[in-house]
């Protein structure tokens, strides 16, 4: 196929469906959720009869299968960036699997992906119901190899002690996967994800953190006191605790799926930001006021938006180079690393053109300038994405 | 129909041949062209024969013409071997690109068949002036009822061109004509920054020109407006690849120096910044092929790939040190080349205002 930037058709469609979705239910839902830092169950219950019987609103999977194409990761990023335009935080409400679903795609085995996806989340109709990855746990963020929590097989079951953190629905979700070591002197090799199912004795929740944006995504504390979870919840079964079976390269193949789609989401909050400061400045700058002031603006608003199409080219490569199953990690790590930055200028620039305005919070800029922040830190900072992209240029050198 | 970054068998097969011929003939070409400031004729000539300086119809005699997307992957090939000699051979073909596009039949037929000869005629797409650089809306120079008046700067080949074009304005907006050569005055050489492999002029324009079709002027220039950015890709990676193989190689504190952040981070955002502004000038290219391309596309594609190519050309440099500044490597020369052509035909800044023109207040 040659070089072609138009979007398959079935992608397309999803787009326009998600942009209109985000538009109508997300975008008049931003403010308030933003100032209460939690959305009504209500509300939550009304996103989720949106998803009807799938597991997202994105459903992936279920159009990819239909179209019978390999347009998964496609959908995902043009969906999120969608879905991020409309609302970051309230994205992170809409009830699904949400960052459970990559880890255990990529390391679960078929009959895990049916417990824990398929079973748990095929029907939202009567509950919303949310899935978690925790990762991060207090001395160990970007040095995923450095956690510390521990899994000690006894029996039939796993027990696990330690502490994660900044786990996005971490305290609301049916399922939470975790890694954990099982052997420490193997270092990362030894450590397995593993899942954790609401309600288990000694899966306990700790504090619901304060953030300088997306508000109202609930980021909790998750503390592992002797919690006892059966031995078959280790993703990849038993295979895994073989010397080449999954665990932390699970996580960062895990992340070769994810980090388009952060990076989309990322996308779509700068996106919003420019295509607002563009519009206020159209309304209040005619051509024929202030010419000096005006040239600044246009400037201002080329650079953003030259450099939003630049992230959504590295975006949309390393989508489709996962949909055609090339190795993607250094294209996946650029998109993560350019378009946050991007869209955090595109951010600034807007509340700049709006001036006053643009810092009141009668308006989303200042907003979506707390919420993009987290972006260059989540999901890998700015810094492990260009530890990745440069030993892939440079191979490993210290 | 789906998005898709696979080049075709030709393309590849292209890319590759202009990589091997760039790394063999114009890299070590590429400072006596510099001294010179000329690239010679011999080098010239064999870019020539690889049939991508200019797509010429079979029906004129030429090779056939190509898309948009390829000629951005070669010029970027042969703009990584020097972006100098890029400008030169690529530069002497865009005139041959104008007149395919805004042409009458009758131009074609007398200009065209020139591109295809065995050592084509130089020509030039003179564009820029004084103040209004490559700004199409503020050009000052005159093209109407035959006559073409007005001074531009950083016209190719004009001692030596058998004919180009000049852009400039009527009553109505953008107009073009042809000129032929030695039919004005060359105020003075330009003695320049970088692209010296490229001569440029100082010229006077004041005489006659065969006037191109005025309403498919624009949608003509734009391949012309890419080309840059696709040259500046090509000069940004030469200097992102240039300067990751000293970072493996030079040491410092008993160490690579690409084993130090301070280093292998700006080899990362090199990288970054490559791919991204490829993907723009790619997707730029590919609206023109569909005939869906505006000024606003090109100039946001081209302000991305020249804002890349000044990135890397000022990095590639510091990642060398006081290597950098000297001119055993080549470094230097690219940030010198980046920065020139940045001003060259597309500038950074009007590109910028383009793109948010034709979104912002009713323009």
């Amino acid at each position: 196929m040659p070089i072609d930037f138009e979007l398959d058709p079935t992608v397309a469609g999803i787009r326009d469906f998600v942009h209109a979705f985000a538009e109508e239910q997300l975008r008049p839902l931003a403010r308030e959720a933003d100032e209460k830092g939690v959305l009504p169950i209500e509300t939550i219950k009304k996103l989720a009869t949106f998803t009807g019987n799938r597991a997202s609103i994105m459903p992936e999977e279920t159009a990819e299968a239909g179209a019978r194409k390999a347009i998964g990761s496609m959908i995902a990023v043009v969906g999120s960036e969608e879905l991020a335009w409309g609302d970051p935080a309230v994205l992170l409400n809409i009830p699904g699997p949400g960052l459970a679903a990559p880890s255990i795609l990529a390391a679960g085995t078929e009959e895990q992906k049916k417990r824990f996806l398929s079973d748990v989340f095929g029907d939202q109709s009567k509950e919303p119901k949310f899935g978690a990855l925790a990762v991060t746990e207090p001395q160990a963020g970007s040095d995923v190899s450095n956690v510390q929590t521990t899994a000690v097989r006894d029996g039939d079951d796993w027990v696990l002690n330690g502490t994660k953190m900044y786990c996005t629905n971490g305290a609301r979700a049916e399922i939470v996967v975790v890694n954990a070591t099982v052997d420490k002197s193997l270092g990362r090799q030894g450590q397995k994800f593993f899942v954790i199912e609401k309600g288990t004795p000694g899966f306990k929740i700790g504090k619901i953190e304060k953030k300088m944006g997306l508000t109202a995504s609930e980021t909790a504390e998750l503390i592992l006191e002797d919690c006892r979870i059966p031995f078959d919840n280790i993703l990849g079964g038993a295979e895994a605790l073989e010397p080449k079976g999954s665990g932390f390269k699970g996580t960062m193949k895990a992340f070769d799926s994810s980090r388009p789609s952060v990076a989309a989401m990322a996308l779509g909050i700068g996106r919003a930001a420019y295509e607002y400061s563009r519009d206020w400045a159209a309304a209040e700058l005619p051509m024929s006021s202030n010419f000096t002031r005006r040239a600044a603006i246009e400037q201002k608003l080329g650079v953003m938006k030259r450099e939003l199409t630049a992230a959504r080219g590295l975006v949309w490569k390393s989508a489709w180079m996962a949909d055609q199953k090339i190795p993607n990690s250094a294209e996946a790590s650029m998109a993560k690393a350019y378009a946050p930055q991007a869209a955090l200028r595109s951010c600034i620039g807007a509340i700049q053109i709006m001036g006053p305005e643009g810092y009141s919070k009668e308006h989303l800029v200042e907003k979506w300038f707390r919420d993009i922040k987290v972006y260059d830190i989540f999901e890998g900072t700015g810094q492990i994405q260009r530890v990745v992209i440069s030993r892939k240029i440079l191979g490993r050198l210290d | 129909m789906a998005f898709d970054l696979s080049p075709t068998e030709e393309q590849q097969a292209l890319k590759e041949t202009l990589a091997d011929f760039s790394k063999e003939v114009l890299r070590p070409a590429a400072r006596a062209s510099e001294s010179a400031g000329r690239t010679s004729d011999d080098v010239a000539r064999r870019v020539h024969e690889i049939g991508v300086a200019a797509p010429v119809d079979e029906k004129f005699g030429g090779g056939g013409t190509f898309d948009a997307v390829t000629y951005c992957i070669a010029a970027e090939e042969l703009a990584w071997g020097d972006p100098g000699i890029a400008q030169h051979v690529l530069g002497s073909g865009l005139a041959a690109l104008v007149i395919d596009g805004a042409g009458s039949d009758e131009q074609k037929a007398k200009y065209l068949p020139h591109f295809a000869e065995a050592e084509p005629p130089r020509t030039f797409v003179a564009i820029g002036e004084k103040v209004a650089a490559g700004d199409l809306e503020s050009l000052e120079t005159r093209v109407e009822d035959g006559k073409v008046v007005g001074e531009k700067y950083g016209v190719l080949h004009a001692s030596d061109a058998a004919f180009g074009v000049v852009v400039g304005r009527d009553a109505s907006g953008l107009a073009a004509a042809i000129v032929e050569g030695g039919t004005y005055d060359i105020v003075r050489p330009e003695d320049k920054l970088g692209l010296e492999a490229a001569p440029t002029s100082v010229v006077n324009f004041d005489g006659t020109g065969d006037p191109l079709a005025g309403d498919r002027l624009e949608q003509a220039l734009l391949w012309t407006k890419l080309a840059t950015g696709a040259v500046a890709v090509g000069s940004a990676r030469a200097s992102l690849e240039y300067a990751a193989q000293y970072a493996t190689e030079r040491e410092a504190f008993g160490k690579p120096i690409g084993a130090f952040q301070a280093i292998s981070f700006k080899i990362a955002d090199m990288a970054i910044e490559v791919d991204a502004a490829r993907l723009s000038v790619w997707r730029a290219a590919w609206k023109i092929d569909r005939g869906e391309a505006t000024l606003a596309d090109v100039a946001e594609a081209t302000g991305q790939a020249l804002a890349t190519a000044i990135l890397c050309g000022d990095d590639g440099v510091q990642v060398l040190g006081g290597h950098g500044y000297i001119r055993d490597h080549f470094v230097e020369k690219w940030f010198r080349d980046a920065v020139t052509l940045s001003v060259f035909d597309a500038p950074d800044l009007l590109g910028d205002v383009m793109v948010s023109r034709s979104v912002f207040a009713g323009a």
